[in-house]
């Protein structure tokens, strides 16, 4: 019996966004380990190469092979009848789905493809895959409560050497001076809270230090309700600091990463948050949100916010800033947390659910 | 449970919870943080949040998804060789699904369009409703500060009004016996200085008195002979001359009736500035015209007079009244005032002093001449009490004379009345009397006024003439 092949497929591959790079990674992680890998989507970003259609699939299906599939959205009828007619051993690798409520009267659109994400998860999903794995903890409870059997964990997957490449100049050149710069990195999404992030601000720059400002690095790409929303408070507030990037490249964003006093996350739901490793990475402090998988990616690293109480928030930021010793010691925490997900470690635990669980099961 | 969590055993977060508050309440004693708390900063931001602000469906959105048709789907198939067949098999029976399916779109889709219209619209009105609300809402407000101020007013007042009002009782509680007090003492106090004013002026006429009887016994210890005076038991009167201050004092009585007695005409010669009192005797009239302010001076041929008027301080001389009148310029005199002096001369010398004073007198000025009334029994019937008098003069004549001299505007004015209890009393008018014996009594009582008039009629008169 020749080697099995381990493939992922998703409905789309997105440039530069969390599920996107792990599919990649995880791919150069099997084919380092001697697989045939692949990843097939419906919708494909052109930015990306070596990807291939999902229909093309059917031509490598074989009851022995594993097929990954990546859940974060929904999936749609088509592609999940094209995967339940498929012989493979189906793993599911849930990323979580927001709670359709945080769209509410910010995007119809988000709310709805949660609303049947959650529903294909329950209802569908289910009763396709083998093992249904989750990049934390808090994912699995998901999991369980939607009714999976066989359940486990595997953590994102991230390979921090592709951040050895040259930061974007331009950005480094633009904020690199005596401000204070505070990081929001992801998505710019209702369940993020980015409206908090922005009330903290207020109060820092407003009260304790003038001379700082706020950079929300992330794509508010349909999003645009939420995205007028909080350019409506910046404006209320009569903050000037405040400054949208938009969808940025690799190099940008190592530039905002190492330009960054401070991240902040006021985040209400997040089922991992990969911009927190990415800070572990570039040492920069982490204060978050005490919520959902949080806690659990932090690991005790960073600095948990119990309450939204802005004012000391923002006196908390001023410390960060000017206390250097509390400064390094929360940093070297993150360092020592970072070492937990590091690309050998995660691959590893990835290793040897294809040893173990997923050789020992049977396809559907 | 604090706001931050470090699970580091090297970081206390409790010392960085109180370095936080510290902070804080630092910023906030600087007054930086004001009074913000967190409540009021919870306020600040639920009103930028509030729901007018984050719109729900922008009318944009709503416009551009009223269209439910769906016409992005699309009919594939991954199959290589029976994917050809399935999509023309589904393609048919997508065809006879919208047959039926489609008209039911087109008339939601017609609906939905109706109502994102409606919605358009309503959202509009709402909105003017809404700056209408708000404009109210501007307007309640500033009511409510305005009654807010104005009720304040009245509490103020209301407050000033009751302090007023306990103010005031303790005023009265307070100061009114304090003024009582004050007044009794002020009035036991004026009393105590009326009084001493009173013995004062009483002690002030007995000095006076006292002076005059100094002056007086002075006068009459130069008149005794040095030879007499060693023996003084054996008084005679070999002087011819009689005291006439002695004599004036008890016949014509005291200094005080006669300023009272010439008070009657120094209004004759009010602003005058040169007057002539000749015979001014005790110089009452000129002491009058001092306190008066009119420049007069008087003359007299009794040399006590005189003395006596200087001590007064009195502007007099020892001179004959002829004498005197020539030695003045013609036109300079500006009043006259001759008393009890007519009676005593010739006739010659009345008729050249009548002419002399005429001629000394300024235009237009009053010359007065009082003498005894020979018209009334009484007065006349006591005018040879004095020894120097030589005979009266009758008012006609006296009137004749200044008429005669050039005096115009001549008037008559009668004086010092007897004493009533002295006169003839009338009958009183009785009750019950019959109407012939009422008739009696009148007529008794009109031949009695006309006796008293003929017997006790004013005691002197004065001719006042103008030149």
């Amino acid at each position: 019996m020749g080697k099995f092949q381990i493939h992922q497929i998703n409905p789309i591959i997105s440039y530069g966004d969390a599920i996107g790079n792990e599919m990649v990674e995880i791919r150069e992680v099997l084919r380092e380990f001697g697989y045939e890998s692949d990843i097939y989507v419906k919708f494909i970003h052109p930015k990306l190469e070596d990807i291939k259609n999902y229909a093309d699939y059917i031509k490598v299906s074989s009851p022995q092979n594993i097929l990954i599939m990546h859940h974060a959205t929904e999936y749609g009828s088509e592609l999940l009848d094209f995967i339940r007619s498929l012989p493979d051993k189906k793993i599911l690798l849930y990323h979580n789905i927001t709670p359709p409520i945080f769209f509410q009267n910010f995007s119809s659109a988000h709310e709805h493809a949660t609303k049947n994400g959650i529903y294909e998860l329950k209802h569908e999903i289910k009763n396709i895959v083998d093992v249904a794995l989750a990049v934390s903890e808090f994912n699995r409870q998901d999991l369980i409560n939607a009714g999976f059997k066989k359940t486990g964990v595997l953590p994102y997957l991230n390979n921090f050497n592709k951040f050895d490449i040259t930061p974007d100049r331009k950005v480094i050149q633009k904020y690199s001076d005596e401000f204070v710069n505070l990081l929001v990195v992801g998505r710019i999404s209702p369940n993020k809270k980015v409206d908090d992030a922005i009330k903290c601000f207020y109060y820092y720059n407003k009260y304790i230090n003038s001379r700082s400002r706020l950079l929300l690095v992330g794509s508010y790409q349909g999003m645009d309700l939420y995205y007028d929303y909080l350019n409506n408070l910046i404006l209320k507030l009569g903050l000037k600091n405040v400054y949208f990037t938009g969808h940025i490249n690799l190099d940008e964003l190592i530039s905002y990463y190492k330009i960054g006093d401070v991240f902040l996350t006021m985040s209400e739901h997040e089922g991992f948050c990969v911009p927190l490793l990415e800070s572990m990475h570039f040492e920069v402090p982490i204060l978050a949100y005490n919520s959902t998988a949080i806690p659990e990616t932090l690991g005790g690293a960073g600095i948990l916010i119990n309450n939204k109480n802005y004012i000391e928030i923002a006196e908390l930021i001023n410390l960060l800033v000017e206390d250097q010793v509390l400064r390094n010691r929360i940093i070297k925490k993150q360092s020592e947390r970072l070492k937990f997900f590091s690309r050998e470690r995660i691959a590893g635990i990835l290793k040897h659910y294809i040893d173990t669980d997923f050789k020992d099961t049977d396809s559907k | 449970m604090d706001t931050f969590e470090i699970k580091d055993e090297e970081i206390n977060v409790e010392e960085i919870m109180d370095k936080i508050r510290e902070n804080i309440k630092k910023r906030k004693e600087c007054g930086i943080y004001k009074n913000e708390s967190r409540e009021e900063v919870e306020q600040v931001f639920s009103e930028i949040s509030s729901p007018r602000e984050i719109i729900p469906q922008e009318p944009e959105t709503i416009n551009s998804s009223y269209d439910i048709r769906n016409s992005s789907y699309s009919i594939s198939s991954h199959r290589p060789v029976l994917g050809k067949f399935l999509i023309k098999g589904r393609k048919l029976v997508h065809g006879e699904v919208r047959r039926y399916v489609d008209p039911a779109l087109q008339k939601q889709s017609e609906l939905n369009s109706n109502l994102a219209n409606l919605l358009s619209d309503t959202k509009e009105r709402v909105s003017s409703y809404y700056n209408e609300i708000e404009q109210l809402k501007t307007d309640i407000e500033k009511l409510e500060c305005e009654n807010r101020t104005l009720k304040s007013k009245i509490e103020q007042l209301n407050s000033e009004a009751k302090k007023l009002n306990i103010e005031s009782e303790q005023l009265k509680s307070e100061i009114i016996p304090n003024i009582k007090k004050e007044m009794e003492s002020i009035v036991s106090k004026k009393i105590e200085l009326s009084v001493s004013k009173e013995v004062e002026s009483v002690i002030s006429a007995i000095d006076l008195d006292l002076d005059n009887k100094a002056w007086l016994s002075r006068i009459l210890e130069t008149r005794i002979p040095k030879e007499y005076k060693q023996v003084t038991n054996f008084p005679t009167t070999t002087d011819s001359e009689i005291n006439y201050y002695v004599f004036e004092e008890k016949f014509r009585g005291p200094r005080e009736n006669i300023l009272k007695h010439f008070a009657g005409f120094i209004d004759y010669f009010a602003n005058c500035t040169n007057v002539l009192d000749i015979g001014c005797g005790r110089g009452e009239f000129l002491e009058l015209a001092r306190d008066r302010g009119i420049n007069a001076r008087g003359i007299d041929v009794n040399e006590d007079m005189i003395n006596f008027c200087k001590s007064k301080g009195l502007s007099v001389e020892l001179k004959d009244a002829i004498e005197a009148l020539c030695g003045i310029d013609d036109k300079s005199l500006d009043g006259i005032f001759i008393s009890q002096v007519v009676e005593h001369l010739s006739p010659d010398y009345l008729i050249s002093m009548l002419n002399l004073c005429n001629r000394k007198m300024k235009y237009g000025f009053y010359i007065i001449i009082e003498t005894v009334n020979p018209l009334s029994l009484f007065s006349f019937a006591n005018f040879y009490i004095d020894l120097s008098h030589v005979k009266p003069v009758h008012p006609e004549t006296l009137k004749f004379l200044l008429n005669t001299t050039g005096f115009r505007d001549i008037e008559t004015k009668f004086s010092s009345p007897v004493p009533s209890e002295i006169k003839l009393q009338k009958l009183p008018d009785l009750e019950g009397l019959a109407e012939k014996s009422r008739l009696l009594v009148g007529i008794c009582n009109q031949n009695i006024d006309m006796i008293n008039n003929a017997l006790y009629g004013a005691q002197d008169y004065a001719i006042i003439g103008k030149k």
